[in-house]
């Protein structure tokens, strides 16, 4: 080999060798937002051709819509590829995105991000909307539509604008590479614990028409275009709000282009009584808490499956990380929760067992009597709890079945020992939790036998719900 | 579109040596790079090539008569001269004038480079008037000795007679230029974009607010613009000569470790060297240097230092600058028999290595005191700094967060010393010696391995994109 062949090939070398290193920087630096950014790199991580319902949009699409239920109930395996105030031209660039890989039966898209009428998002937002793609001609065309001219090459290498998170990394930025498992089972939908309680209007009073902006009718357009072109329904949406008044003008816009398009448009803001969804149902006023996302799958599965033939995938183990995603929804939601109400109720759903332990008696005992009639909920009789002494039971609320006292029970083949003397809790010897303080303390296993998570109903805090 | 832009490396750089390494010969090769000087140039603001050009054709045209008249010379550098006051002194010098007779002069802003290319322009037209080069024939040429883009912004400045003759050879590719290139450019950005834009979040803001703070945090904030206007234009330096070895043209350094100096003189051998240069061959010689008398000496000492002051500004901080760097110069030349009297009576080793340390200590602080004048904006501004600074200590600002509030937090100031450490060991090795040449003979692994650890050095602790704004060199506003 002469000397200028392997000089050029070194130099190859060397520069792959680079390059290698700036993407797998690249990867670490990412910002991980959960919208935009996550969904699109955990859209990546799919098998092809499994994602049968696209769930396009904004916060309202990644909020609303609930991938755990509409797997868990229907089978259906969705995706939700959104982002935060994501502009319709965003979108429309997902879609060109989601389409080299999945070919879904429905693509349903929220059309909140038609209500925006300026041309280009603020920086924060356009970053997150394109920085989860990957290099290609699609994201340069997004980049493009996304911002101007000057941040154009930044938005495109992502790099120049994030690398300076080198003091923030955390454990989750080493877990974005492509073979990464949890972006595979993550699909996108984004749960809230919370709600407030707001008074829900009447949308059928708003008549008026909104003008929608030319930039976003274009690219809704391209949408339904594409749509179109590649033989897939498409399936326009508003999911509930209670600013009415700022959407629903957009709603009656979109009503029209719907007829125009012979587009299916559910305005679920005067689908109530389908839907169910109360302003309990809502985190704060512009998103729905997990609750009503659940309310809101539920209509949405009844509809999309009466136009759509979808499959239920839930006995096909290609389909296996629709589970663990629905799982990871439900488990994080838990853990979200800090009212005792909600937790209990969260609980009835089932799917878990429940290690309930009595550790001592007291004296007040009026809020205690409130908190075990909640209690009873679970399946335990209210007599057991009031009876005098400690004790501990193990719970299955979705079968109803509830253990004698005890004090020590299997899980899923572990072994598990309350020692009230010490005021600990074993599994298979070793300490996994101590419960010094008066109250009731449950430990909660998911089915396959893990701790998920414990929670305290203490007799000094009057047995509102308190996490160590 | 500077050398840090990805404008100039995703396509100007790349197209630019595509279509030069198919040139066959020298005049092909100066044409295309004339050309991508141009655009180059054009880049910062197409207005003002129309002045590059006229400056070129000026250089050109008096060196082209200089055979029938050598005063042609004079009169092409005395225009060029002008053409240089106009742009840049106007303003400094009628606008007193025109405030205390009621008008105001309209704002004429400042062609980037035109101090550099003038000065290069001068230079070769003394040179010819005093005949150490013959006039270049062909414009082609002399065009690009004006125009090349690695220096027309912000130099080094260079001499007809060094760097014409280089460009009439054709220059061949060669494997070791590319190998220079690649590391000194790299070394040259890691200056640039890890200690001086960085340094530069901290300077911009304290050169600002300085009214509000006092003592060390000025002075940690003064020395931290000492290492940046250091790091910026020897950043720059490097990246220049680099790219004139990719394309074959070899240019002498244009900083020596100016912070080791162990006099003021020494800073000047080391700091900015072409300019330096051209202002002791053009200017202090003429006047006489030194041969004529001690007097003479320091007059003429203190007029090139005012005109450098001028030269890099049209303020009277700068004129004070200079003028302190003069001082700093008589002060030191005054003294200096007396000092070596006063270190022979008390023994001390003058060779030893802490009196050196001590040497070059008194030096970097004097430097450093006086770039406070020529980075505050405006006189009033330095003095009331340099008050600020000297009263109120207040030492704890090192230790209580103060700093960090400057936009340079904890992990950045970690990687800023290790950076800053780096640099201090670059300068000590070669202080010894051992230059770039050392590890460009090392073997192919070890050279990848250097040039692969800055670039990724800056690509992630480079201070560029996001929430940096892309901050121009500092030179270039000169």
């Amino acid at each position: 080999m002469n000397k200028l062949l392997k000089r050029t090939l070194a130099l190859l070398l060397v520069l792959l060798l680079t390059l290698g290193t700036v993407a797998i920087t690249d990867r670490v630096l990412l910002i991980k937002r959960y919208d935009g950014v996550k969904p699109m790199q955990s859209f990546y991580a799919q098998t092809p051709g499994t994602v049968d319902v696209l769930l396009l949009g904004n916060s309202h699409m990644g909020v609303h819509v609930d991938t755990a239920t509409l797997w868990q109930e229907y089978g259906i395996s969705a995706f939700a590829l959104w982002g935060g105030v994501q502009p319709m031209w965003n979108s429309y660039h997902f879609l060109v995105e989601a389409l080299k890989t999945q070919t879904p039966k429905a693509v349903v898209l929220e059309i909140g991000g038609l209500s925006y009428d300026w041309e280009y998002a603020d920086e924060a937002t356009q970053l997150k909307n394109v920085a989860g793609m990957r290099l290609s001609r699609n994201k340069w065309e997004a980049v493009k539509v996304t911002a101007l001219q000057d941040r154009w090459a930044s938005l495109l290498l992502g790099l120049p604008l994030y690398h300076q998170r080198y003091g923030e990394l955390t454990a989750e930025d080493f877990d974005y590479f492509p073979w990464s498992k949890g972006l595979e089972n993550y699909k996108g939908s984004f749960a809230l614990y919370g709600h407030g309680n707001f008074d829900l209007g009447d949308a059928a009073t708003i008549t008026e028409t909104a003008e929608i902006s030319a930039k976003s009718l274009d690219y809704f357009e391209r949408i339904v275009s594409l749509c179109r072109t590649e033989n897939i329904p498409l399936v326009l949406v508003k999911t509930p709000t209670v600013d009415l008044k700022k959407y629903e003008p957009y709603c009656n816009a979109v009503e029209q282009l719907a007829q125009r398009e012979g587009l299916p448009f559910y305005d679920f803001n005067r689908m109530g009584e389908q839907t169910g969804i109360t302003g309990e149902d809502f985190y704060f006023d512009t998103h729905l808490n997990l609750n009503g996302a659940r309310k809101l799958s539920r209509c949405l599965a009844g509809l999309l499956r009466s136009t759509v033939e979808l499959t239920d995938h839930r006995r096909d183990e290609a389909y296996a990380s629709w589970e663990v995603n629905a799982k990871n929804i439900n488990d994080g939601y838990l853990r979200d929760i800090t009212a005792a109400a909600d937790y209990i109720a969260e609980l009835q759903r089932g799917g878990r067992s429940l290690l309930l332990i009595k550790n001592g008696d007291w004296e007040n005992r009026e809020p205690y009597l409130g908190f075990v009639e909640a209690l009873a909920n679970l399946g335990i009789a209210e007599t057991e709890l009031l009876a005098d002494g400690s004790g501990a039971w193990l719970l299955d609320p979705a079968a109803g079945e509830v253990s004698g006292k005890d004090s020590a029970f299997a899980v899923n083949g572990k072994e598990i020992r309350i020692d009230f003397d010490e005021a600990t809790v074993r599994e298979n010897g070793s300490i996994v939790y101590t419960f010094r303080d008066l109250g009731i303390t449950l430990l909660v296993y998911d089915e396959g036998g893990e701790l998920l998570d414990t929670a305290d109903f203490l007799h000094s805090g009057y047995f509102a719900l308190s996490r160590k | 579109m500077s050398f840090v832009n990805l404008q100039f490396w995703a396509l100007f750089l790349p197209v630019c040596f595509a279509v030069y390494a198919m040139m066959r010969s020298a005049r092909g090769q100066n044409l295309i790079l004339l050309l991508a000087s141009l655009v180059f140039y054009a880049s910062y603001d197409y207005k003002y090539v129309l002045l590059l050009l006229l400056c070129t054709g000026l250089g050109y045209l008096g060196g082209r008569l200089s055979g029938r008249d050598r005063r042609y010379c004079i009169a092409a550098a005395a225009l060029l001269l002008l053409v240089l006051l106009v742009f840049k002194y106007t303003g400094f010098l009628l606008g007193g004038l025109g405030a205390a007779l009621g008008f105001s002069l309209p704002a004429i802003l400042l062609p980037v480079g035109l101090s550099f290319y003038v000065f290069q322009g001068c230079s070769y037209l003394f040179d010819v008037y005093n005949g150490k080069l013959e006039p270049e024939r062909d414009i082609i040429s002399y065009g690009l000795f004006v125009c090349f883009f690695p220096t027309v912004i912000s130099g080094p400045i260079q001499k007809g007679r060094e760097l014409l003759p280089q460009i009439r050879e054709k220059r061949a590719l060669r494997y070791e230029d590319f190998s220079f290139f690649l590391l000194c450019f790299l070394w040259g950005a890691f200056l640039k974009l890890v200690i001086a834009d960085r340094l530069d979040i901290m300077t911009g803001k304290l050169f600002v607010e300085y009214y509000d703070y006092h003592g060390l945090v000025l002075m940690v904030n003064s020395l931290a613009y000492t290492m940046q206007i250091y790091a910026d234009f020897a950043g720059y330096s490097y990246m220049a000569i680099a790219l004139a070895r990719l394309f074959g043209f070899r240019l002498g350094d244009n900083f020596r470790q100016p912070y080791l100096a162990l006099g003021i003189q020494d800073f000047w051998r080391r700091w900015h060297i072409s300019l330096t240069s051209w202002f002791t061959e053009y200017l202090y010689f003429p006047l006489g240097g030194s041969r004529k008398g001690t007097a003479r000496r320091y007059v003429n000492i203190m007029i090139v230092f005012l005109v450098s002051g001028l030269w890099h500004g049209a303020a009277w901080s700068f004129v004070l600058w200079g003028a302190l760097h003069g001082l700093y110069q008589i002060i030191g030349h005054l003294t200096r028999q007396g000092r070596t009297r006063l270190y022979h009576r008390l023994g001390i080793d003058t060779e030893s290595g802490a009196f050196r340390a001590g040497q070059r200590l008194v030096t970097f602080s004097l430097v450093s005191f006086a770039w406070i004048f020529f980075r505050a904006g405006s006189l009033a501004k330095a003095l009331v700094y340099c008050r600020n600074m000297l009263s109120g200590f207040a030492p704890w600002a090192l230790f209580d967060g103060t700093l960090a509030g400057f936009g340079i937090s904890g992990l950045d100031w970690a990687i800023l010393l290790l950076a800053l450490g780096l640099l201090g060991l670059v300068s000590a090795l070669r202080e010894k010696g051992l230059t770039s040449g050392c590890i460009l003979k090392q073997g192919f692994a070890a050279r990848a391995l250097v040039c692969w650890a800055l670039l990724m050095s800056i690509v992630v602790f480079g201070a560029y994109g996001g929430e940096y704004s892309a901050s121009a060199f500092i030179y270039a506003g000169f």
